[in-house]
């Protein structure tokens, strides 16, 4: 019969071929590349794929079964798990390197905190409980991306909803929404991450922009991260947007100490084909604004200092590349940061019991700007509120710090939330300090692995428009800001050698039992000696 | 069985609790033989005392003899396993040294145009910024007293890619070198082979860590205001800036000291503030990698080895060559020389050099010193040295917490670990403590027949007892020790006054007879009744040996070589202190207390560096020295003047 | 100045030397330690419950059969007819006993047959030549000499399976079943990027899945790929593009396409519809001869189906858009596979099958048969899987069994105890039950808790606890041992003391 039916299917295609279907799925493919002052170049990749008309689904309905899934170019495996916990936005973002804001300002893709994030918002009701999901999710995601992700566990989950509110819409089901948080800063990113990461691409890396996406040298970059962003939006559907981005430095890798790139110097690779599937598939390389070079080939369109290239109409091999006529030189106040803010955070203190955190934030503008500052610590490190001081300028001012609320850790279960609003005067420098406790850990709480401290997740600082004429807060308008992520000592004992201690331990024991137990029970006799 | 002699005695009362269960109306007897057996031993053992406590003194100062010789130490070993030093190939080449040249030519002219700290700092932050590393500056005061050191501190921070930046290895060079503890000689090449580095380390992507290049100015007061600043630890005479750039936790440290213009060997410095020492671990790694990478011998300070220079072996010439040339005797003066240098440092609890200041942070740190010759070793070299270490410690995955920090250094390759020198110290504060111990126990009894001679005592008070309990005055003895601290302290703000770092001539012998004179007045003021007749002296000769070897035994921990030092100038004359009858006697072994207590004074410069160690580095030897030794010294100075 | 006393005070005299006081010290230490035993016990035990183990066992004697009802329906002579019948298919069992395991033959012939019973009874009726099937009524000659081949033809469709199907899937509740569009090379160009596949499952799977319904539950999703490299060349012969056998045996690249799930645990079936990069068309299936077989399709087993689709070899970019047509084709095929994969027999050539309802896919007896297979099949993996749990719990000492653990055992049992009941009632009950047993086992055996301790044997407990009781406890043993003698000797004494003081009297 399988002979028979080969007949029908010539003509069957002959048929098909002269009907064209709308499609009700949509991707989209972009490259932005842009030279930074200090001579490297940041470049973003970005994959957006539209699943119309579709939204997601209810949490009520978790108990029954599910309608089937038929997609196009939506990865199935995603789709899935979307589906499976009911979850209406979703951000991951696994990232290795510090993003260094005051050289290379605002990143394309605000998710920067270095190591593995994730939070997403589900809709609270039906059954099954947000936290039940938030779990299997995090699972699912882990053995998706071979990430971590199963350890950021209630230890590190938190729902700080004022500092991650949707990005897109969320529907309206009568029952309230409700965001998961969570951050591991230890989780550092290579190239079993970015495998799985290609497969949900609909071209993985074999064809279009999505070609470049070379993991040896994307993981020589001095920066690089990956980013999955689930979005719902009422008039669109929901939309997936996986990204890549990644700061390279060509003035490390040419000797002669140029800042010039090109494809095959930044990805060691070209576009040889464009990827079928994609609607829009474009390059943008953000053209210098000073100093004399040549850029080619030449760019489909030029307009505001970008030049773009259109993947589908230009001749393939695609190899663009931006040369300057003469050397690089490091103009003279390169670190000035260009971000309206400049974060500093460490933890003070070389003691194993005790620290400061100490956060500068300097405002560079001349206008009061108002930020939410937000901490989730784990419970290993505990803040003393009433050592909370600000000092703007180096003298201690009140008023500053508004709106703050906090849930404290619980010790070994729960971390803490910090949250406030800060109000930096014009131009100035505010810093910040309180004194922390750095707890106690059972001994099964200790890593196996060699002890070089604890990673504590990055501050973040979400800058709000300001309201001209009541100074009130309005929601973010600017991208958030991720500090720096911390390093903490904890009091660890030396697990080479647990027997001698516990030995020595027990005889220390064993010994004063023993003397006090003579003293209350020994009998005392006079003995005449002579 | 032979008879119990006076103290004896009271050892066996102390034994009339035997632990004995049975009736109280049963057989007694065999405890009683129990008992008197324990008499026996007890007994034995009391009236050889003084033959024990000889044998561990002599024992003791014998072993602080030996620590030296080759027989004792062992060879160095590379305890973590992740340094792996000396297994990468290095890339420092011609054209980095040449670059280290260049900056050295700048550096000098902005020498000769003798520029203040501050221009410099700004030439090379500027420096730093045409290498494309961020930099900053930070500008530092200290008051001591009334004088004012400022100066400024520039840094430079490469981020380490792909890394969350929350560890840090240090490169310093401070502006001024170690030779003559900061004398003013220059350390102008160490500063260019860090400026050098920067450029250098920059075009390589494999550093797990940020790597933070520090050039402190003045010696140790800058490097001090930066670690001061970096660990937001406050000292209330020090103002510093905030530092702009931040970093994460330090781990290791290497401080670069390269004053010649070439060098033939490199020099291990490592004791650290108040006698603390590196991880040993990182001092191996470094001298493996300085042998075999780069080729260049290493030393333990700047001592050039006896056995290869013979010129250099301090021998006088009046001990016959057969014994000069003896291979023992050389390698045990050459280590001698070492393991007193050390002692030097750790003692008075200096840093041996800037990286002396970190180790206060959990930080372990050197100082390579490379020591001046007319070569043949030069920035090629010291470049390549230190590019290997650096990966070695960029290698870490931990702290450094294998191998040992209690160690003493005996060559560069040789060491002693704390159980084979430890007990020297410990072995003449136990014999102290004896000492004590059984002055205190006679002092509870006193015989009514004073007048019998002690032999005769012996044989004749056998069978009946003429032995009669008495008080010791344990309160009087007390409160005469906590005097002789609150002493000390009153010494100690004299020390530490202004007046006396301004007119230190002047001040060292008023306050040398102030001192001296004081108790002599506040005894002669006391009433002293007749009861209790020398026990005042001795007892206080009691709890001060009993003080005295606890000290000597806590410190030798901490820093045994305080502890040595200790043993040195107490061990022996706490021991024989003792009062007589003649006045004249007592004032003169008074005199002599006096001086072993407070003859420092007339040390003025190094009295007035150690204050200054104090106020700065808050060191803790002054103040160790003005309220813990000269009290325990004068207390023996006491003992002798209090009347029989 | 005091002197020594002569005579001390008499210790005894003190108050905390008396001999009760001390006693009771002693006494109260032992006190506290007897109290804290019990508490110690629990929080340093294992918790352990106890199986049912011989339960397990003795379920495990008894198999599982399930009664066949065959109704002659043949007149007169039926009776006799059904006893021959009845003869000839003991010795089909006697030659095969394998493939009749579980099965209690009747055959009857009496003419009012209850009919409304869901274990249903199969009736034969006297028919033409052509034996024609209609739901539980099978018309055949009843000739003697046709006999034979009724029984061949009645074995056929009551034990279709001669021995265990390999390419039948496990057994599973709920199943997954993807439909993957894989596209060898789209960039290559004449590449599907559509596939109306939601009304072409309905058309083809979703009447088998109703049918299966009593069986299990599905789930359907399906993707489209677009680059899907195969991990091997095909070799060209002439202008077509050949795979061998061995080929066949990676022809699936798990490496390079995502077809598996991570989202669940349910058993996936794939059906894969592979379209070869354009510069590799025509792309067919050689046989172990070398030469080109027929079929596009083959089957994986217990994985899926695979298609491969030489569409026409035209080289321009426009993606193809497949036609309900095809679709019909290709899903037809799948649905063949489908049913392989759940174990739907095949009906015996030469069998006419009159219209048993256009939705149902396969006839009364094929389901019947594979709920008889299915039923089997989990009883007796159910007992295995138990019988395997009590073992490795009483051959490993120190294995935690949780009262989860302990439930799922007891409602297996439960479960297969129903079934028993059940079968000789409703095929579909046994079913479930089986099934429910067979799920309660494997979770129980699975259940992470049982590995928790195994890891820390009973000798690190003692080395960690030798140090500390052993020095505590020998002064407590040779206090108590010693008070005790000086107890009995104190008695004793009173006791020969007394007579002398009433002697004195």
């Amino acid at each position: 019969m399988l002979a028979s039916w080969k007949a029908r299917l010539f003509v069957g295609l002959s048929l098909s071929l002269s009907v064209v279907k709308a499609s009700g799925e949509q991707f989209d493919e972009q490259l932005t590349i842009q030279s930074l002052r200090d001579g490297k170049v940041a470049s973003t990749f970005s994959f957006k794929t539209l699943l119309k008309g579709v939204s997601p689904r209810d949490p009520r309905t978790l108990g029954a079964e599910d309608a089937s899934q038929h997609y196009n170019v939506f990865p199935l495996a995603l789709g899935q798990i979307l589906r499976e916990y009911a979850v209406t936005e979703l951000h991951l973002s696994l990232n290795a390197g510090r993003w260094n804001y005051d050289r290379w300002g605002y990143p394309k893709e605000p998710a920067v905190g270095t190591g593995a994030e994730l939070w997403a918002w589900m809709g609270d009701g039906g059954q099954v409980s947000v936290d039940h999901r938030w779990m299997g999710l995090r699972n699912a995601l882990a053995g998706l991306f071979c990430a971590s992700l199963g350890s950021l566990d209630e230890q590190r989950t938190t729902s700080p909803d004022r500092s991650f509110e949707p990005e897109g819409m969320l529907p309206d089901w009568g029952v309230p929404h409700r965001i998961r948080h969570a951050t591991l800063p230890s989780e550092n990113v290579c190239t079993e991450n970015l495998t799985p990461f290609l497969k949900l691409l609909p071209c993985k890396s074999l064809s279009g922009i999505a070609s470049l996406l070379n993991p040896h040298r994307l993981f020589d970059a001095d920066w690089h991260g990956m980013g999955i962003h689930v979005l719902w939006r009422e008039d669109e559907g929901v939309e997936v947007r996986l990204t890549f981005q990644s700061v390279s430095d060509p003035v490390r890798s040419s000797l002669g100490r140029k800042r010039d790139w090109s494809f095959r110097s930044l990805f060691d690779r070209t576009i040889d084909r464009q990827c079928p599937i994609a609607k829009t598939s474009e390059i943008t390389v953000a053209l210098p604004s000073e100093g004399s070079y040549s850029i080619n080939p030449e760019p489909s369109v030029v307009n505001a200092g970008k030049a773009s290239f259109d993947v589908a109409t230009i001749d393939k091999p695609l190899d663009v590349a931006l040369q300057w006529s003469g050397d690089f030189q490091y103009v003279s106040g390169f670190d000035k940061p260009i971000t309206p803010f400049s974060v500093q955070r460490t933890l003070r203190g070389s003691s194993q019991a005790h620290g400061q955190l100490s956060v500068i934030v300097k405002n560079h503008q001349n206008s009061t700007q108002q930020v939410v500052y937000l901490e989730t610590m784990p419970w290993l490190v505990q803040f003393y509120l009433h050592t909370l001081e600000i000092r703007v300028d180096g003298v201690r001012r009140d008023g500053i710090f508004s709106d703050i609320a906090y849930i404290p850790a619980v010790p070994h279960s729960r971390p803490a939330t910090f949250q406030g609003i800060l109000t930096l005067p014009p131009s100035s420098a505010l810093h910040l300090t309180m004194d922390v406790t750095k707890s106690f850990l059972r001994y099964t709480e200790h890593r196996p692995d060699a002890q070089r401290g604890w990673d504590l997740p990055p501050a973040v600082l979400t800058v709000l428009e300001l309201d001209s004429n009541t100074s009130t807060a309005r929601h973010p308008v600017n991208p958030r800001i991720y500090t720096s992520t911390l390093l903490v000592d904890m009091a660890t004992p030396d697990f080479s050698m647990p027997y001698n201690v516990i030995i020595f331990t027990c005889s220390l024991i064993a010994f004063i039992f023993g003397s006090v137990f003579n003293l209350l029970t020994r009998k005392f006799v006079v003995v005449r000696i002579d | 069985m032979d008879p119990p002699t006076a103290p004896t005695n009271f050892w066996t009362q102390l034994l009339l609790r035997p632990i004995q269960r049975f009736s109280r109306n049963g057989s007694t007897n065999a405890s009683e033989s129990r008992i008197r057996r324990r008499r026996a031993v007890v007994s034995f053992i009391t009236r050889r005392l003084w033959l024990l406590q000889l044998t561990l003194f002599c024992t003791g100062y014998l072993w602080l003899l030996i620590i030296p010789s080759p027989r004792l130490g062992r060879r160095t070993y590379i305890d973590e396993n992740a340094l792996q030093p000396g297994q990468v190939n290095t890339y420092w080449n011609w054209g980095d040294v040449h670059a280290a040249d260049k900056n050295l030519a700048q550096l000098e002219a902005l020498r000769d145009s003798n520029a203040t700290s501050k221009q410099r700092a700004e030439f090379i932050r500027d420096q730093f910024h045409k290498l494309g590393v961020s930099a900053s500056t930070q500008n530092y005061a200290f008051s001591t007293g009334n004088t004012i050191t400022n100066g400024t501190n520039v840094y430079g921070i490469i981020a380490s890619p792909r890394a969350p930046g929350t560890e840090a290895m240090v490169i310093s060079a401070s502006w001024l070198s170690r030779t003559g503890d900061g004398d003013g000689t220059l350390n102008l090449r160490g500063v260019s082979t860090v400026l050098a580095l920067a450029g250098f380390l920059k075009g390589y992507s494999l550093w797990a860590k940020d790597i933070v290049l520090v050039v402190s100015d003045g010696h140790l007061d800058g490097m001090h205001a930066w670690l001061a600043a970096y660990h937001g630890s406050t000292q209330s005479n020090l103002q510093a800036d905030h530092l702009d750039l931040p970093s994460g936790v330090i781990w290791t440290a290497l401080n670069i000291d390269y004053p010649g213009h070439s060098f033939s060997h490199l020099g291990i410095f490592f004791e650290g503030n108040n006698g603390r020492l590196p991880n040993q671990d990182l001092l191996n790694s470094f001298q493996r990698i300085s042998l075999y990478t780069g080729g260049v011998p290493v030393l333990v300070y700047d001592h050039l080895d006896s056995r290869e220079h013979p010129d250099l072996s301090g021998l006088p010439p009046w001990i016959p060559t057969a014994v000069r040339k003896h291979p023992e005797v050389q390698s045990y003066v050459y280590q001698a020389k070492n393991v007193v240098r050390h002692f030097s440092y750790q003692a008075r609890g200096r840093p041996s050099g800037v990286h002396g200041l970190f180790h206060q942070f959990r930080i372990d740190a050197i100082t390579l010193f490379a020591v001046p010759a007319t070569g043949p070793h030069g920035f090629h070299a010291i470049g390549r040295v230190i590019e290997s270490t650096l990966r070695t410690t960029n290698n870490l995955l931990e702290r450094l917490h294998a191998s040992f920090f209690f160690y003493i250094l005996t060559g560069a390759d040789r060491f002693l670990k704390i159980g084979s020198y430890l007990p020297s110290a410990i072995l003449i504060s136990i014999a102290m403590m004896f000492n004590g111990l059984r002055i205190w126990s006679d002092l509870a009894w006193s015989e009514d027949q004073p007048e019998i001679p002690e032999k005769q005592k012996q044989t004749q008070f056998t069978n009946k007892k003429t032995w009669t309990r008495r008080t010791r005055p344990v309160i009087k003895v007390l409160a005469i020790m906590i005097a002789t601290h609150v002493y000390g302290a009153f010494l100690f703000a004299a020390v530490t006054s202004l007046w006396f770092s301004d007119n230190p001539k002047v001040a060292s012998p008023l306050v040398f007879t102030i001192f001296a004179f004081i108790p002599l007045i506040i005894l002669c003021a006391l009433p002293s009744e007749k009861t209790s007749r020398g026990s005042l002296s001795a007892t206080l000769k009691a709890l001060n040996l009993c003080l005295a070897s606890t000290v000597i035994s806590i410190t030798a921990l901490l820093n045994f070589s305080l502890a040595t030092l200790l043993t040195i100038l107490m061990g022996v004359p706490l021991s024989i202190s003792a009062t007589s009858k003649k006045f004249a006697v007592r004032f003169c072994m008074y005199n002599v207390y006096i001086v072993l207590g407070i003859g420092w004074l007339f040390l003025q410069d190094e009295t007035l560096k150690a204050v200054w160690h104090w106020e700065i580095l808050s060191i803790w030897f002054a103040p160790f020295v003005c309220l813990v030794y000269t009290p325990l010294v004068l207390q023996a100075g006491l003992v002798c003047l209090l009347p029989q | 100045m005091d002197p020594l006393p002569r005579i001390p005070r008499d210790p005894s005299s003190l108050f905390f030397q008396a001999d009760n006081v001390r006693r009771y010290i002693i006494g109260s230490y032992w006190l506290i330690i007897i109290l804290a035993l019990p508490l110690w016990w629990s929080t340093t035990s294992i918790e352990r419950l106890s199986l049912p183990t011989s339960r397990v066992i003795s379920q495990a004697q008894q198999r599982l059969s399930i009664p066949v009802t065959i109704s002659l329906q043949a007149g007169v002579e039926s009776a006799s007819l059904a006893f021959q019948l009845k003869e000839s298919i003991n010795e089909r069992i006697i030659k095969a006993p394998n493939r009749w395991k579980g099965l209690d033959i009747q055959v009857n012939h009496d003419r009012l047959l209850n009919k409304n019973t869901d274990n249903g009874v199969y009736t034969i009726t006297e028919g033409t030549e052509e034996p024609t099937l209609q739901d539980r009524r099978l018309k055949h000659s009843l000739q003697a000499p046709a006999l034979s081949k009724l029984v061949d033809l009645l074995s056929d469709l009551i034990v279709p399976f001669s021995e265990q199907d390999h390419r039948v899937a496990q057994f599973a509740t709920h199943y997954r079943l993807s439909f993957t569009l894989l596209n060898e090379d789209a960039a290559a160009g004449a590449f599907v990027n559509h596939w109306p596949v939601s009304n072409a499952i309905s058309r083809h799977v979703s009447p088998i899945l109703t049918q299966l319904a009593v069986l299990h539950n599905f789930t359907i999703e399906s993707q489209v790929q677009y680059h899907a490299p195969l991990a091997f060349k095909p070799q060209p012969i002439g202008d077509v593009y050949g795979i061998t056998p061995e080929d066949l045996t990676v022809f699936v690249n798990s490496a390079e396409w995502t077809l598996s799930s991570s989202a669940s645990n349910d058993p996936v079936l794939h059906f894969v519809l592979f379209v070869p990069s354009a510069a590799r068309r025509p792309l067919r299936i050689m046989d172990n001869r070398g030469s080109l077989s027929a079929s596009n399709a083959f089957l994986l087993p217990q994985w899926g189906g695979i298609i491969i689709l030489n569409s026409v070899d035209q080289k321009e970019i426009t993606p193809i858009e497949l036609s309900p047509a095809n679709m019909d084709s290709i899903f037809s095929t799948f649905a063949d596979h489908l049913l392989t994969l759940l174990g739907v027999p095949k009906l015996p050539s030469g069998l006419k099958t009159l219209s048993f309802g256009e939705h149902n896919t396969f006839t009364e007896w094929q389901l019947d048969a594979v709920l008889r297979f299915r039923a089997l099949e989990n009883a007796k993996g159910a007992q295995d899987t138990l019988q395997s749990i009590v073992k490795l719990v009483d051959q490993i000492e120190n294995m935690p069994v949780g009262q989860d653990v302990k439930g799922d055992v007891q409602e297996a049992l439960n479960a297969i105890e129903r079934m028993y009941t059940s079968s000789r009632t409703s095929l579909i009950e046994t079913l479930r039950h089986s099934a429910r047993a067979l799920t309660l086992s494997s979770r129980a055996f699975f259940n992470p808790g049982m590995l928790a301790l195994l890891y820390f044997p009973a000798e690190h407990t003692y080395a960690v606890y030798t140090p500390l009781f052993a020095s505590a406890f020998i002064p407590l043993f040779v206090a108590a041992l010693k008070e005790v003698k000086a107890w009995k000797k104190q008695r004793r004494q009173h006791n020969d003391t007394a007579p002398d003081v009433r002697r004195l009297e």
